[in-house]
C-alpha cells in the first residue's frame, strides 16, 4: 500500500551559470526517467528568473514510496560524481523533508532510513502518536483512540495495522496499572540496593531519583504518580536508616565515651610525664650552671631564662627548683624562723670564717627574736632544731666537718672522758675548743673575740664561736658556764650525736665563775 | 623592748630629754641619760625576778645588764642626743670611734691598765691629763667637758661612770664610780656590742 511521495530537487549553486544549471536539469531528468517504473512520471520543472531570463533550476514529481531508495541512490550518485549544491526535498502527507548540500554521503542516511522502511512509513506516524498518548496518561483514553483511528484514516493504514502498532505503543506494560507495578518494583529494588550499600563502604551518591524519574518518562507513568512512589520508598527508607543510625549512634557514642576516657587518660599522663621530663632538663641545667658558682654568672642565667620560656616553666617553678638544686649543692637553709641563711652560705662558700661567725650570731638572735639579747641558759632552748641543724650543716659542709655544732659535740663528748670535776670538764672542753688557753699564773687563759683563729687551721669545733651568749667580746671571749652547759644540753636533745649518752645535768653546778 | 605600761613615762622623760640638749644643758642631760637605762636594767631585773631569778638590790650597768638593754630605749636616747648635738654627742658617735679601732688597732686587753689605756679612751676625751699627757685613769666626772668643744663621742659618759662603790674601790677608785680608776673594757665593749647588735635588728 504504497503513497506517493512528492520530490524536489533545485540546484542552488550560485557559481553555475545558467546554462549549465539547465543543462544539469536536462541530464537529471534524463538519470531519474532511466529508473524503473519512472518512465511514466510526470517531470515538472521548477523555474526562476536568473539573469533577466527565466531559467529552469530544477525539478518536481511524484513518484511511489518504495522507489525512494533507488531515487535516493540515484541522487547520491549523482552528487558523487558531480558535487553541485542541490536542495532537496521529500513530502509525504504532512511531512515534509528537505536537505541542502553538495555532498552524496549526506544522503546516504536518507536511503537507509528510507530501506528499513520507517522514513516515511505511515505506520511510524501512527505508532509515534500512539506512543506519545500512551506516555501521557499511562494508556489509552477512549478519546485518544478516536483520535489515533482518524490517523490511521488519513495515514491509510488497516485496522489490523493499527491494533499492532496500537499494542506496540503500550507494550511491555500496556495498562496504566502494569506500569505501576513495575515502577513500584523498580522503586523499591532501587532502594534496596541503597540499603544494601549503607552496610558497605558509603557511596558518593546515592540519588536514584533522577534514574527513577527516567524511568517513568520511559514507561508512561505520569510524573506525579511516580513521585508518589518513590516518596512511599523513600520515607520507609529514611525511617529505617535513622532507626539504625540512632543505634549505632548510641552504641558509637558509649564505645565513643570509653575510648574518650582512656585517651584523655593516656593525654594527661604524656604531658604529666612530658612536664617532668621538661622540669628533670630545666634541674639538670641548674646544676650545671650551679656547679662553680652558688648563683649563676649573667651568661647563665640567660641562658636559664631561655630555656625556663623554652620549656614552659614558670618563674615560680623555676626559681624553686634553683632553689632545691642550689640547696642540694651548697647545703640547705631551712628555717623554722623565717631567717635567710642565704648570706651565711655565701660567706662559708668564700671560706670568710670570720664573718660567717658574725653572720651566725646575726642569725641565731634575730631567729629567737629578744631583742638581739644575747643568748641565756632560759632562752636557749627557744632556738629551734631546724635552724640549728642549718646552721650546724652548712658550717660542716663547707669546713669538712671541722666545724660546726656536731663537731663541737664530739669534742664535748671526748671531754666526758676525763676526771674531774665539772668546771675543770668545762674548761677542758674551752680549751679544746681553742676557746682559751690553759691558765698561767699571769692568766687565766681567756683572750678576746677577736684573737680567735678564723681559719681551717683553728682546732676542730673552734667555730662556729658562741658569741651569741657574750655580753661582750673584746676585752676576753667568755662564757658563762651555766649557759654553756644549757647549749650543750640543748645542742644534744636537738642534734643528739649517735651511741651516745648525755649524762645529766648536775643542778648544783656553779652558776657564776667570779 | 619596754613595756606598755611604762611607754608613756618613757615619752615624758624622752622628751625632757630632747628639752635639756636642745637648751644644751648636756650635763643634765646625760644624767637623765644614766637615769633611763638604769631604770631599764631595774626593770629588766623585776622581770628577772618575775621567773624567778635573784635580783640585785641596786641596778647598775653592769656587762650582762648592758647586753639586755632595750635597743628601742637605746635608739631613742642616741637619735635624740645627736640630733641636739649635730652628730658630735650619741652613742653612735662612740660606736663609730670604737668600731673602727676595733678594725685598726689590735689592743691586747690584757695591757689595759693605768699606763696603757685602750685608744677609744683617749679620743672621746675621757682620760685624765696631767702635764697635757693622758695617762690611763679616767677623769673625775665632774672633771668632763659639757660643751660641743669636748672631743667627738665625749658624751654621753654617766652610764659609764656609775658603778658600784667596791668596784670603784677595786678598780683603784675613790668611791668616785669610774672617776679615777682604769677603764673597764668589758663594760664599754658590752655597751659597744649592744649597740651594733641592735643595728642588725630584724636585719
Amino acid at each position: 500500500m504504497a503513497q506517493d511521495i512528492q520530490f524536489s530537487i533545485r540546484f542552488v549553486d550560485p557559481q553555475y551559470k545558467s546554462d549549465d544549471v539547465v543543462t544539469e536539469v536536462h541530464y537529471l531528468i534524463e538519470d531519474l526517467r532511466d529508473l524503473n517504473g519512472m518512465s511514466q512520471t510526470r517531470f515538472e520543472p521548477i523555474s526562476e528568473i536568473r539573469d533577466v531570463a527565466e531559467i529552469r533550476v530544477g525539478v518536481t514529481f511524484a513518484a511511489p514510496s518504495d522507489l525512494l531508495g533507488p531515487i535516493l541512490r540515484r541522487l547520491r550518485d549523482r552528487l558523487y560524481y558531480n558535487p553541485i549544491a542541490t536542495a532537496f526535498c521529500f513530502k509525504m502527507a504532512d511531512i515534509m523533508l528537505c536537505i541542502e548540500t553538495h555532498q552524496a554521503d549526506d544522503l546516504l542516511g536518507f536511503i537507509a532510513a528510507a530501506q528499513s522502511g520507517l522514513l516515511f512509513a505511515p505506520e511510524r506516524d501512527y505508532l509515534a502518536e500512539a506512543e506519545t498518548y500512551s506516555r501521557t496518561q499511562g494508556e489509552l483514553s477512549p478519546t485518544e483512540l478516536d483520535n489515533l483511528n482518524l490517523l490511521r484514516q488519513r495515514l491509510g493504514l488497516t485496522a489490523e495495522q493499527a491494533e499492532v502498532l496500537n499494542a506496540r505503543a503500550a507494550s511491555p506494560y500496556p495498562t496504566k496499572a502494569d506500569k505501576h507495578r513495575h515502577f513500584e518494583d523498580m522503586t523499591a529494588a532501587e532502594f534496596s540496593r541503597l540499603r544494601a550499600m549503607d552496610e558497605g563502604p558509603p557511596f558518593a551518591s546515592k540519588d536514584i531519583w533522577p534514574v527513577l524519574q527516567e524511568l517513568a518518562e520511559n514507561l508512561g507513568l505520569p510524573f506525579l504518580e511516580a513521585e508518589a512512589i518513590y516518596q512511599t520508598h523513600q520515607q520507609r527508607y529514611h525511617d529505617d536508616t535513622k532507626l539504625k543510625t540512632e543505634q549505632t549512634t548510641a552504641k558509637t557514642a558509649e564505645d565513643g565515651r570509653l575510648s574518650a576516657e582512656a585517651k584523655a587518660e593516656a593525654e594527661r599522663q604524656k604531658q604529666a610525664q612530658q612536664t617532668q621530663e621538661r622540669l628533670n632538663q630545666y634541674r639538670d641545667l641548674c646544676r650545671q650552671t650551679m656547679t662553680h658558682a652558688i648563683y649563676p654568672s649573667e651568661f647563665d642565667q640567660g641562658r636559664l631564662d631561655q630555656a625556663r620560656r623554652l620549656w614552659g616553666i614558670s618563674a615560680e617553678q623555676a626559681l624553686q627548683l634553683e632553689t632545691e638544686v642550689r640547696d642540694e649543692l651548697y647545703g640547705g637553709v631551712a628555717s623554722a624562723t623565717g631567717v635567710d641563711y642565704n648570706r651565711l652560705r655565701n660567706l662559708l662558700h668564700q671560706q670568710a670564717w670570720h664573718e660567717a661567725d658574725m653572720e651566725t650570731e646575726v642569725l641565731i638572735l634575730n631567729a629567737l627574736n629578744l631583742d638581739m639579747q644575747p643568748v641565756t641558759a632560759a632562752t636557749m632552748e627557744r632556738l629551734s632544731t631546724v635552724d640549728l641543724t642549718t646552721i650546724d650543716g652548712l658550717w660542716n659542709r663547707y669546713s669538712k666537718g671541722r666545724f660546726g655544732f656536731k663537731a663541737q659535740q664530739q669534742v664535748y663528748r671526748g671531754q666526758q672522758q676525763i676526771q674531774a670535776d665539772d668546771r675543770q670538764r668545762w674548761l677542758a672542753f674551752e680549751e679544746a675548743l681553742g676557746w682559751r688557753e690553759a691558765p698561767s699564773l699571769f692568766s687565766r687563759g681567756y683572750k678576746p673575740y677577736h684573737d680567735l683563729t678564723f681559719s681551717l687551721e683553728a682546732p676542730p669545733g673552734h667555730l662556729p664561736t658562741w658569741r651569741w651568749c657574750c655580753p661582750s667580746l673584746s676585752d676576753r671571749y667568755k662564757i658563762n658556764l651555766e649557759i654553756m652547759a644549757a647549749v650543750i644540753h640543748h645542742l644534744n636533745t636537738c642534734m643528739p650525736l649517735e651511741t651516745v649518752t648525755v649524762p645529766a645535768l648536775d643542778t648544783a653546778f656553779p652558776t657564776q665563775i667570779a | 623592748m619596754l613595756a606598755s605600761a611604762t611607754n608613756s613615762g618613757l615619752e615624758e622623760d624622752l622628751s625632757e630629754l630632747s628639752l635639756l640638749l636642745n637648751e644644751e644643758a648636756w650635763e643634765e642631760a646625760d644624767r637623765l641619760t644614766a637615769d633611763l637605762l638604769l631604770d631599764a636594767v631595774a626593770y629588766n631585773q623585776n622581770a628577772m625576778r618575775l621567773q624567778g631569778v635573784s635580783p640585785r638590790q641596786r641596778p647598775y650597768l653592769t656587762t650582762e645588764a648592758v647586753a639586755a638593754l632595750p635597743c628601742q630605749l637605746l635608739q631613742a636616747i642616741d637619735d635624740r642626743w645627736q640630733r641636739a648635738s649635730g652628730g658630735h654627742f650619741g652613742f653612735s658617735a662612740q660606736l663609730q670611734i670604737y668600731a673602727n679601732l676595733l678594725e685598726t688597732v689590735d689592743f691586747d686587753p690584757d695591757l689595759n691598765n693605768w699606763s696603757t689605756p685602750h685608744p677609744f679612751f683617749e679620743d672621746v676625751g675621757w682620760l685624765m691629763l696631767v702635764a697635757l699627757r693622758p695617762v690611763g685613769f679616767l677623769r673625775f666626772y665632774n672633771w668632763l667637758e659639757f660643751d660641743l668643744d669636748a672631743p667627738r663621742g665625749h658624751l654621753p659618759a654617766l652610764w659609764y661612770w656609775k658603778i658600784p662603790r667596791m668596784v670603784s674601790l677595786q678598780m683603784g677608785g675613790f668611791l668616785t664610780g669610774q672617776g679615777g680608776c682604769f677603764g673597764d673594757l668589758a663594760r664599754l665593749d658590752a655597751m659597744m656590742l649592744r649597740l651594733s647588735r641592735c643595728h642588725q635588728l630584724g636585719g
